[in-house]
């Protein structure tokens, strides 16, 4: 005993553990202390990171669909240091699941599932399903993205189990929706009966190594004590790995979180965590007939032979097992690598991960910038994009505006990736792009013949040196439906970018509704920005040619919209609204331009469109939320344009969109959001700069 | 110094580095709290006018706000609660604008039965019409809240608040921030 003191002399006489203590820290460690008895010791000291981080992040932490995520958010953004205790906490779960493989490879290497401690190797493969669980459970709880999918992928996979599968799923999940019940679920399992099974487990582990004493050799003339030699390497190696922990931590500045699960995005690359890629990539080694081979075959005769080591071991020649036991291991190990290299590579060659990467990424960003801004919704995370012009606007527009109109100059611009196999290159017909064919290199010719659509027609190609020695080529042409059609490669690349852009054939949407589109309208109604590809609304640039208004009128008109049109309050009459600048004594100016040159078409409320022969749409309220939102209903409404024949109007959407989308247009058309980070790219990107990401994402 | 005395120091020395380790970044997000100091961004906001108000009849008006919680934003909701107290003609000040926050420990105020002050229905603490302690329930009188220049002559003045909150349980008002 090394501390004699009355007190501890005091306790130890009514419970004993100061002299149990004392006998386990004056234990022989046969051979000498050492690095080679500090697994056991490393792994339970990082399991100890985990519980003291993971107590830590409880606190902050909030276990529900809706704010799960804003919660962690919060955590690594907004908490003093929190980004470093959720870097640990989760950089250490990577570390208990090395150490874990470690132990366990030393163990079989030692034999030390034999006689008498079977017990202990028993208890410690329970250990390890329960860390493994522990570190599924764990990525899930932030609910981002990658949470989310890996969440579906793994209960579904627990699903396709023989007979117990649906019904275990269903349970796990909570029901049949992901949700509040399925993280409350996962989180339960995580903090609570995950780490009961370890800690009591670890209770037995430590009791039963301390019955059986250390494994290995014994060397005579250099045994230590287990205390202070060896809790001095086993210390040792608890800093180190807490050391390297840490500078991960630093390095990657903190775990890292993906924008807010949204179960109806679909082109999120969901990947799982590092140490479970070689499940992932055994999955994809089969196909969905034999798919339960890779899920459960494998894995679960891998796993029955390790729990009965102990009796093989009795049951056949010793040395033979052992032998067997460590071939498995290595192969299982080497086949595990084997197998992450495989799919770290696919990735990395695959060019339209990368740019559903990239994606993500820039989802992730555009969240964090929103939250910072102002905070998540109270009805949760996932409104925050869905809630955000620049983001769920703008997927809008793209899907349902931008094929006719523009936004900020640009059409609906659609990329793909094509990356053909070296078969499918050798099969391609270069003489479809004749007339160009000749200032591109063979590579890049069949490259692009491959990816174009079918009726393309080249018309330019331009070579663009970026670096030295490394050019990009550029193919344009026209597509059957007379869309640009833009096909980009660099040199020496296995893949081709094809952009397609869309023809324009409707005023540009940026601004719209705002004074600034109006007074641009005013000024020049012939700009593509307005009617200029739009024939049938020809009538602004006849006013136009015969307009005598100044441009300081014209300012004045634009400032009557701005102060009395756009800011339209719902309920009150056109007649009635009118009355007050009709009567005023000294009328705005902007109405009485208005009156004199415009309400010869147009009219306020029921106007020109209604039986008075006049062909325009009535701009009551124009600007106004209510305005374009009946715009884009019922844009042949009689008072619109309905005067236009059934080919010349743009197609109704009613009925198609939710308030919160026809709000979420609206914001996005008027300008009224977060800006974008100027840094972070424009949302309709150029392919030119999809190459170059793509190209900069592949050389880091 | 023996190898073993190397062994023991050095496993001391390791032991406090593993705690410092995660004790330091541990306290700091605990104590985040604390770290954090919010501005004293009070401004004042209009609750009423002053003909909306009689003598001797307190009327209580809620602070409406845009409240952060953590990382929620919720729009304006009521944040909490402030009477009204019309003083007589000569008053010094015509309009007393009370926190209806018990300085006590932070139930609400409301009128008492008889109407001739106040009451906190947590721990009945009274106070009289003017706020003033009337039992030594509470350490002090109800929070006086600052309130904008009023003309006492105009029924259709605006009355202006600038809501706080104050530390309980001392018998010094201190703002918190």
């Amino acid at each position: 005993m090394r501390n004699h003191s009355r007190f501890s002399e005091w306790v130890d006489e009514r419970t004993g553990m100061a002299s149990y203590l004392g006998r386990t820290s004056e234990e022989p460690v046969f051979g000498g202390a050492g690095l080679r008895h500090v697994f056991g010791s490393a792994l339970a000291g990082a399991f100890l990171i985990q519980l003291v981080t993971g107590l830590l992040l409880m606190t902050s932490y909030v276990p529900s669909s809706s704010h799960a995520w804003g919660s962690v958010w919060y955590i690594d953004n907004q908490m003093a240091l929190g980004w470093v205790i959720r870097g640990l906490h989760h950089f250490g779960s990577s570390a208990v699941v090395v150490l874990l493989a470690m132990h366990l490879v030393q163990t079989i290497l030692l034999a030390a599932y034999r006689s008498p401690r079977e017990f202990n190797w028993w208890l410690g493969l329970v250990m390890m399903f329960a860390v493994l669980g522990l570190a599924l459970t764990g990525y899930l709880l932030p609910w981002d993205q990658k949470g989310y999918w890996a969440t579906r992928v793994a209960t579904n996979i627990a699903g396709t189990t023989p007979v117990i599968g649906p019904l275990a799923q269903r349970v796990i999940v909570g029901g049949i929706e992901y949700g509040n019940q399925t993280l409350t679920r996962l989180y339960g399992l995580h903090v609570g009966v995950l780490p009961l099974v370890i800690v009591l487990g670890l209770l037995g582990h430590w009791a039963l190594a301390r019955r059986h004493g250390l494994s290995g050799r014994g060397r005579p003339g250099k045994d230590d004590t287990y205390y202070p030699a060896q809790v001095f390497f086993n210390l040792l190696a608890i800093a180190l790995v807490l050391g390297i922990l840490l500078a991960i931590v630093l390095v990657n500045g903190g775990a890292g979180l993906e924008a807010p699960a949204d179960p109806s995005g679909t082109d999120y690359p969901a990947r799982p965590e590092w140490y479970f890629l070689a499940l992932y990539q055994l999955l994809n080694e089969f196909d969905s007939d034999t798919e339960i081979i890779g899920t459960m075959v494998i894995p679960g005769a891998i796993v029955t032979i390790l729990f009965l080591l102990p009796v093989l071991d009795r049951l056949f020649p010793k040395r033979l097992v052992h032998f067997g036991a460590c071939a498995m291991i290595f192969v299982v190990l080497g086949g595990a690598g084997a197998l992450m290299t495989k799919a770290l590579l696919a990735d990395r060659g695959d060019a339209a991960f990368i740019l559903a990467r990239l994606e993500a990424d820039r989802q992730r960003e555009r969240a964090d910038a929103l939250a910072d801004h102002a905070g998540l919704p109270p009805e949760g995370a996932s409104y925050l994009m869905a809630r955000d012009p620049l983001s769920r606007g703008m997927d809008l527009l793209e899907a349902n505006c931008l094929s006719c109109h523009a936004y900020a100059g640009k059409g609906r611009i659609q990329s793909q990736v094509a990356q053909p196999t070296a078969d499918q290159l050798r099969e391609v017909d270069p003489s479809r792009l004749s007339g160009v064919a000749g200032n591109l290199p063979e590579q890049a010719l069949r490259l692009i013949a491959f990816a174009v659509p079918k009726g393309f027609e080249p018309r330019s190609v331009d070579r663009r040196e970026v670096d030295p020695g490394a050019a990009i080529y550029r193919v344009e042409g026209i597509n059957a439906q007379g869309e640009r059609v833009v096909a980009e490669t660099a040199e020496g690349d296995d893949h081709v970018v094809v952009s397609t852009h869309s023809v324009q054939t409707a005023s540009d949407l940026e601004g719209f509704g705002t004074r600034g589109w109006l007074r641009g309208l005013l000024e020049d109604p012939s700009s593509p920005r307005y009617f200029g590809v739009v024939p049938q609304c020809g009538g602004m640039a006849e006013w136009k040619e015969s307009s005598e208004l100044t441009p300081a009128q014209l300012d004045e008109v634009a400032d009557f919209f701005a102060e009395h049109v756009i800011p339209y309050r719902e309920g009150v009459s056109a007649q009635a609204w009118e009355l007050q600048f009709m009567e005023a004594e000294e009328p705005h100016p902007g109405y009485e331009h208005f009156m004199n040159e415009c309400a010869n078409c147009h009219l306020w409320g029921l106007g020109g469109a209604d039986g008075t022969g006049v062909d325009s749409p009535n701009v009551y309220g124009w600007g106004s939320p209510t305005w374009i939102r009946r715009m884009i209903e019922e844009p042949g409404a009689r008072d619109l344009y309905g005067y236009l024949a059934d080919h010349e109007q743009m197609p109704g959407f009613e009925g198609q969109l939710t308030e919160e989308d026809l709000d979420v247009i609206v914001r996005l058309l008027r300008g009224e959001y977060l800006p974008a980070d100027p840094s972070a790219g424009s949302p309709v990107e150029e392919p030119s700069a999809v190459v170059a990401e793509l190209e900069a994402s592949q050389t880091d | 110094m023996n190898r073993r005395d190397w062994f023991r120091y050095g496993a001391a020395g390791l032991k406090g580095l593993i705690a410092l380790v995660l004790a330091v970044p541990g306290a700091a997000y605990l104590l985040t709290p604390l770290l954090k100091r919010r501005e004293d961004d009070a401004e004042f906001r209009r609750l009423a006018r002053l003909g909306d108000l009689a003598v001797g009849e307190p009327r209580s008006f809620s602070i409406v706000e845009e409240q952060r919680d953590a990382w929620v934003t919720y729009p304006a909701t009521p944040i909490g609660t402030v009477w009204l107290v019309r003083q007589p003609e000569g008053a010094d000040e015509p309009v007393l604008a009370l926190s209806a926050e018990c300085p006590h420990l932070a139930c609400k105020i409301k009128r008492s039965g008889d109407g001739q002050g106040f009451v906190c229905p947590c721990h009945a603490s009274n106070f009289a019409i003017d706020g003033a302690r009337v039992n030594a329930i509470s350490p002090r009188g109800m929070d006086r809240l600052e309130v904008a220049p009023v003309d006492p002559n105009d029924p259709d003045a605006e009355i202006r608040v600038k809501f706080r909150r104050f530390r309980t349980g001392t018998e010094e008002k201190i703002p918190l921030a």
